[in-house]
Order: structure tokens, then sequence, then C-alpha cells
């Protein structure tokens, strides 16, 4: 079992490695990065941080225990070994959580992250049924309609945070939940897509990438209508707010579609993803950024398309 | 007709593909038989323009990959997508607007579960049966008969012969050589990335007891069995 550990370690090494940075640096980052972000939830968004807190938990929960993985594991080791294992994993993720939920004195929500662990560690996930969920994106397949069925375990979370934003009439609340929204539509563009998915299309590079941004803006749409509903009949003094956001929540949709497609058919790369993650915190850089991607996209996928 | 002159393809410097010259025409099924990592694949690949080669390739319709249906080896299916979304995905990407899958239903595919759940025989079945749905002049099909049942290969055997009347170019492989003898016009033998030797219908016999004896040889006897 100390093996597998071992072998994840240097699956983790070589992938940081591939993305163009050193692991002796990524670790000692990724750490005061971590803590960076903790403290920042915390001060801006003092009232719902630790709920916040749970949910990334969560996600991340989530991705490691993906029904391929779980099933690799459970061929390879007895269920004792099963069990060791998803236990160890989900604390080791659960601790810099744990840490900073204590030093916040957050204590019941640090016993609540623990038993979430705890728990994540006996959720079948892999499907043992044939029922497909439904979903609003039926007829635009793809990204949309696999990443809502991954993401929808979020979802009684968000309807959770959107009940207490009406109840206590916190309008910031609700806005949060909107960016939270197209945060998650972002998400669904993480996945490397296999080539083919992008060669049958009978289109140039430039009407491919119309053709998903147009997708990628409807469906986005859809799903943040209801929130725009709630936000419009609750508080409406905040439309300014709201299309700022859903303006810059398009704008963003819009670039990760074109930063996937400059990297297509591999993952986007460290410099690519600074890039995009600097659009966040420096709007004006999406005026470089935008225009970079593009080109880039058109030149990958040129000799795919054509 | 579909033309290729030159066609060579490297992998960094191992040569994969040797000068191949081949024509295929309208309303003519063709077959590419040869040993794992013969080239066949790869042939496939560079047709498709899913990898870029070296040589021509003449087409009447530019690019040739917007009239071409290609059903891969082991067929990506994207998770959590059912069947029903799989079709409609490839459909629209061609531009095709439609949704009556389920009439055209014909191998009876589970089309609202999720894909990614089905068998191999069924995930080829889908992707076999998207790739008819986009309703290309070109069709590739790449091990279309393998990891199906017996009774979706006779099926698919009925289709392709459909498709050779409605003045489609075929091209398969197959490492079972009676489905090719009931489907194909010409068959052609790639070895080591070198196109060995094309053999029309009226020869296939002779072609099938050439490749055994090639295939088999000695081999069997190499490894001891008590």
């Amino acid at each position: 079992m100390s093996y597998y550990f071992v072998l994840q370690a240097k699956r983790l090494n070589r992938f940081l490695l591939e993305f163009g940075i050193t692991p002796y640096l990524a670790y000692p980052l990724f750490i005061i990065l971590f803590f960076v972000m903790s403290f920042l939830i915390f001060i801006k968004a003092a009232g719902y941080a630790p709920w916040l807190y749970i949910l990334t938990f969560s996600i991340i929960l989530e991705s490691i225990s993906q029904q391929d993985r779980t099933l690799l594991l459970k061929s390879l080791f007895n269920r004792k070994a099963f069990y060791k294992i998803r236990l160890i994993e989900n604390l080791v993720i659960a601790i810099p959580f744990l840490l900073f939920l204590l030093y916040q004195q957050n204590y019941l929500f640090a016993v609540g992250l623990f038993f979430i662990a705890l728990s994540f560690v006996f959720i079948p996930y892999y499907r043992s049924f044939q029922l497909s969920i439904p979903t609003p994106y039926k007829r635009r397949p793809f990204e949309f309609t696999a990443g809502f069925r991954n993401k929808i375990i979020y979802l009684p979370f968000i309807l959770l945070l959107i009940i207490k934003s009406i109840q206590v009439g916190n309008a910031n609340l609700a806005l949060f939940i909107l960016a939270v929204i197209f945060f998650i539509c972002l998400s669904f563009y993480g996945a490397v897509e296999d080539p083919y998915f992008a060669w049958i299309h009978n289109k140039p590079p430039e009407q491919f990438l119309f053709f998903k941004i147009k997708q990628g803006l409807i469906n986005s749409t859809i799903l943040s209508g209801p929130i725009l509903l709630i936000l419009g009949l609750a508080f409406f003094e905040t439309w300014p707010a709201v299309l700022l956001i859903q303006g810059m929540g398009y704008v963003l949709i819009m670039t990760i579609i074109l930063a996937k497609y400059s990297a297509f058919p591999s993952a986007m790369n460290l410099p690519q993803i600074i890039l995009f993650m600097l659009c966040f915190w420096l709007p004006p850089m999406l005026l470089i950024a935008i225009p970079l991607f593009y080109r880039k996209a058109i030149k990958k996928l040129t000799p795919i398309l054509t | 007709m579909i033309k290729l002159i030159h066609l060579s393809k490297s992998f960094g410097k191992k040569k994969v593909l040797h000068d191949i010259n081949l024509l295929f025409e309208k309303g003519k099924v063709y077959g590419i038989v040869g040993s794992n990592g013969s080239g066949k694949t790869t042939l496939f690949r560079c047709i498709a323009g899913l990898e870029d080669h070296d040589g021509e390739l003449e087409y009447e319709h530019t690019p040739l990959k917007d009239h071409l249906g290609f059903l891969q080896t082991h067929p990506i299916i994207m998770s959590r997508i059912t069947g029903w979304e799989y079709l409609k995905l490839v459909s629209i990407s061609r531009g095709i607007d439609t949704e009556n899958f389920q009439e055209q239903n014909v191998f009876e595919l589970p089309l609202n579960e999720y894909a990614d759940t089905y068998s191999t025989g069924m995930k080829k079945k889908l992707a076999l049966m998207g790739t008819l749905l986009q309703q290309n002049k070109v069709l590739i099909l790449d091990e279309p008969f393998n990891g199906v049942d017996i009774q979706s290969n006779l099926l698919i055997i009925e289709l392709i012969n459909q498709l050779k009347d409605l003045n489609k170019i075929i091209l398969i492989s197959s490492h079972i050589f009676s489905t090719l003898r009931d489907t194909c016009d010409e068959i052609h033998l790639l070895r080591s990335g070198i196109i060995e030797k094309s053999v029309m219908k009226e020869n296939f016999i002779e072609l099938d007891t050439e490749m055994k004896s090639i295939i088999l040889g000695d081999n069997n006897k190499r490894i001891k069995l008590s």
C-alpha cells in the first residue's frame, strides 16, 4: 500500500514538471497560496466563508472520488486497504482546511469538515444504476451536459445559500452565488477534450470558436437565469452589480474557451493558466489575453479543422 | 475519388508509412489488412486529417474531413453523456439538426443511458450509428466488427453494402477476413507501413490462405504448452 502513495507522489511530481514548475517550488508555493487565499476569503466574505470552505473542500474530494479511480483502487486492493487509502487521502487533503478552521476558532465547521472527509470514503462513486440525470442541455451537448451532471452534488449547497441570502436579506451573498455559478461554468471547460470531438465539426477554426462561444453563453445563461430572477425580484436595487457580474462571467466564459483551444489538444500550460488567472484580478488584462488566446487557438485548430 | 500520392508518415525518426500510392473510387469498398502495428490506423488517421503527413491527398471536395465519417478502433465516449446526447453532438457538429435517433436505432441501444457505461461492442455500435447519421460521402471504419456480436456483424455488413449502393467510398480494416470477403471490392495488404499487395475480389481466397501462412508460420510452436 505504501508503494501506492510513492507512485502518487511520483505522478504528482511528473505532472508539475510537465506543467513547467519544479516540485521544490510548487509545494511551498501552494501552501503559501492556500493560506493567503484562506485569509482573503475570511476577510472578504466573513459571514459565509466557512460555508465556502466546506464547498471548496467537497469539490476537491469529489474530484478524487471519480468512478474510474474508485474502481481501479477496488480492483487493486482488498476492502480494508481500499478504505484505508481513501481515508488517508481525504485526511491529507483535509489537514490544511482543518488547521485554518481551528485557527479561525470555527470548531463546529472543523468537526463538520472532518465528517465530510470521513463520509466521502464510503460514498459509492461508481454508478450501479443506469438512470441518467436530466439536464437543460440535452440539445446542446457536451461541456455543460457532462459538467452539470458532474457538479450536481453542489446544487443543495447553492440552493441553501440562495435561501439564506433571501432570509437574511443579504444581496451580497446572492451576488456571490451568481459569481459562483459562473465559476462552476468555467470549470466545465477544464477537462481535456479528445481532438476527435473538434475534428468532427465541418467548420473552419473561426466558425468553430464562434459556435463554441455561442453555446457557452447560451448555456451559462440557462444556469444563471434562476439566480438572475431571484436577484431581480428580491434585490432589484443591485442591478448594476448584477450586470457587472453577468457581463464579466460572459467575458470569462469566452476567454476560457479561447484559452482551452489555444493549448488544444493538450491541457493548458502554466503560463496560459497564469494569464487566465490574472484576468480575474486585473480585468484590463483581458484586452491582451483574448486576442492572444484567439490567435493561438486558430493556429492550434487549423491543422485539425482544415 | 480519393488519391493518395506518395503518402508517408514518420513519428520522430521512425517511419511508419512508406510512400503509399492508392486510389479509392466511389461506390466501392476497400479493405486494409495487416498485423497489429502495420500502420492501418495511422494511414486512416492521415487520410482523416488527424495526423500530418508527407505526400499528397486529392479529393474533389476540400477539405476531405468535412465529408468523412471516421469510426475509430476504440471510440472515445465522454463520461456523463447519454447515447442520445452523443448522437446529437455528432449530428450538430455536421450541421444536421435531427433528433429521431430512436427511430433509426438499428442496434437497439439504450440511448437514454450514459454511453460510457456501455459495453465495448455497444460503444462501437453507438459510434458507428453516429458516423452513419452524419451522411458522409466517405467512410473510414477502423475495425467495425471488433467486439460486436454476430447479429450486429451481419447488420453492419448489410449496412456497408447499402452504403456502397449509395455511391459512397468506404475504407475498412478488420482482422476478421470473412467480413472483408463479404464486403470489399479490393483489399490492400499493409506490412510495416508498405502496401505489399493489392488484391481484387476474385483473388480473396488466395490472399486468405497466404495471410494465414504468413501470420501463423511456426509461431504457434514457439510457446511450450503442456
